[in-house]
């Protein structure tokens, strides 16, 4: 019963910031202009997009840590683990639509098979929670914003090529989004992430 | 002058800044090892520009610096530090805004041109010491297009920053497009006036090799990305100075 008030407290909070509204309007927007323009370059629908759902991990989780938030939320609600993967549970419930909008609009225009586009929304969602995990041990936007969008655009890419342990890490199901196997790389990842932010949240001070 | 040394100071204590420097250096060099090892395995030299494409990526640390100098001023602190924000205190010292800026703006000049002299003397010398021949060392006459390219593009985050007072928007940008397929690359593959983004542009000061519908003289390409520099900056200084801190 507790988790759903606070599963339900956490989605009123990230629904009454303005940057959630902006992003996710930006991220759909800025989604099919791209996939219009490009649609015969053969972009990936997951690939520019990929920086809003980063972005709105980020924002769900730093909010907190912007005006002193985060103390009115510990009284409220004491039990860190539970609030904290309320939290998460909150930013799959603005994610996954987001997601789902975001790859429809891109295969509509692009044209793709529609079984990637399943794996594409799956991929998006998972980065948007490794991202608040992400931020949630860092705490502060701006260093979260650009460690995330610099190892997903610029790092990650270039290891791809030219290093073999490359298949394992985070971005791996980029190059090929309906293997199954890349899926679940990810979801591991996603899962050490969110286990070791849940840790650090309950064990450090606020 | 006092005004300049205490912008380089609070940017010596950002330990984002610190992170942007590590960047700046360890992204080309780590790129440069592994770019020059795959092409000696393949058996052949480098091209004219290994080194340089790597130093086009380190950027990134510029654009960190560059938005984290402005960014800085506007974050607010915790509650136990009173929930201020550094340029309140900033404007007390420095009323005059366009001092203030230009302070800020010589300052962070300062650090990205040292940090891209740097950082391109160790990829340089990386390129130098896997591939030798010369390689590293006849590419010296475009060290100063890589020092302008990297401290333009930390003046045009820095003026995107003073635009929109938060850090987010602009390293969305501007990180998105430095990345392998930048948005621009694919823009100019619609249409050829987008060799006129300030990206695309500036890179022409020292990479060779550019798969563009029009390749701009090395001087024009400074030139294009100055002009897109300078428009930023006016704007960002107008919005700077016309509306409460």
């Amino acid at each position: 019963m507790t988790s759903g008030r606070a599963i339900r407290a956490e989605t009123l909070k990230l629904l009454s910031l303005p940057a959630t509204y902006c992003t996710v309007l930006g991220t759909i927007g800025v989604a099919a202009v791209l996939a219009i323009a490009f649609s015969r370059q053969g972009v990936s629908p997951v690939g520019y997009p990929q920086a809003g759902f980063i972005v709105l991990g980020v924002i769900a989780a730093t909010s907190e840590y912007r005006d002193g938030q985060i103390y009115l939320t510990l009284i409220a609600m004491p039990r860190r683990i539970v609030q904290h993967l309320a939290k998460l549970g909150a930013l799959l419930i603005v994610s996954v639509p987001t997601a789902t909008f975001t790859v429809l609009v891109g295969v509509q225009v692009a044209g793709g098979p529609w079984p990637d586009a399943v794996g594409a929304s799956v991929h998006l969602v998972l980065t948007s929670v490794l991202s608040a995990a992400v931020a949630t041990v860092l705490r502060r936007s701006v260093p979260a914003v650009a460690g995330l969008l610099g190892y997903y655009f610029i790092v990650g890419p270039l290891l791809r090529d030219r290093v073999t342990f490359a298949a394992y890490l985070p971005d791996a199901a980029n190059h090929d989004l309906a293997a199954f196997g890349d899926a679940i790389i990810v979801l591991g990842w996603v899962l050490v992430a969110v286990a070791f932010s849940a840790t650090m949240f309950h064990r450090r001070d606020a | 002058m006092r005004a300049y040394r205490g912008e380089l100071r609070k940017l010596v204590s950002l330990p984002s800044v610190w992170a942007a420097v590590a960047v700046g250096v360890l992204v080309p060099a780590t790129l440069t090892v592994l770019n020059a090892k795959s092409a000696v395995a393949a058996g052949r030299g480098g091209h004219a520009d290994i080194g340089f494409q790597e130093l086009a990526f380190g950027v990134v640390g510029a654009v960190v610096l560059g938005v984290v100098a402005v960014s800085s001023e506007y974050t607010t602190e915790g509650e136990n530090a009173g929930g201020g924000r550094q340029i309140t205190t900033s404007l007390t010292a420095v009323p005059s805004r366009r001092r203030l800026l230009v302070a800020k703006l010589t300052a962070v000049i300062t650090a990205i041109a040292t940090l891209a002299a740097v950082s391109s003397a160790i990829t340089l010398m990386t390129v130098e010491a896997l591939l030798g021949e010369g390689a590293g060392v006849s590419g010296l006459g475009r060290l100063p297009g890589v020092v302008l390219y990297w401290v333009l593009t930390a003046l045009l985050a820095s003026g995107l920053t003073l635009l929109t007072r938060n850090g987010i928007l602009p390293l969305t940008v501007l990180i998105l497009n430095t990345s392998v397929v930048t948005v621009t690359y694919l823009l100019a593959k619609l249409t050829p006036l987008a060799v006129f983004f300030p990206d695309l542009a500036g890179i022409r000061m020292f990479v060779e090799r550019v798969d563009l519908p029009v390749r701009l003289a090395p001087v024009t390409g400074g030139l294009v990305m100055t002009a897109w520099v300078a428009a930023l900056l006016a704007a960002g200084f107008l919005v700077f100075r016309g509306r409460d801190a």
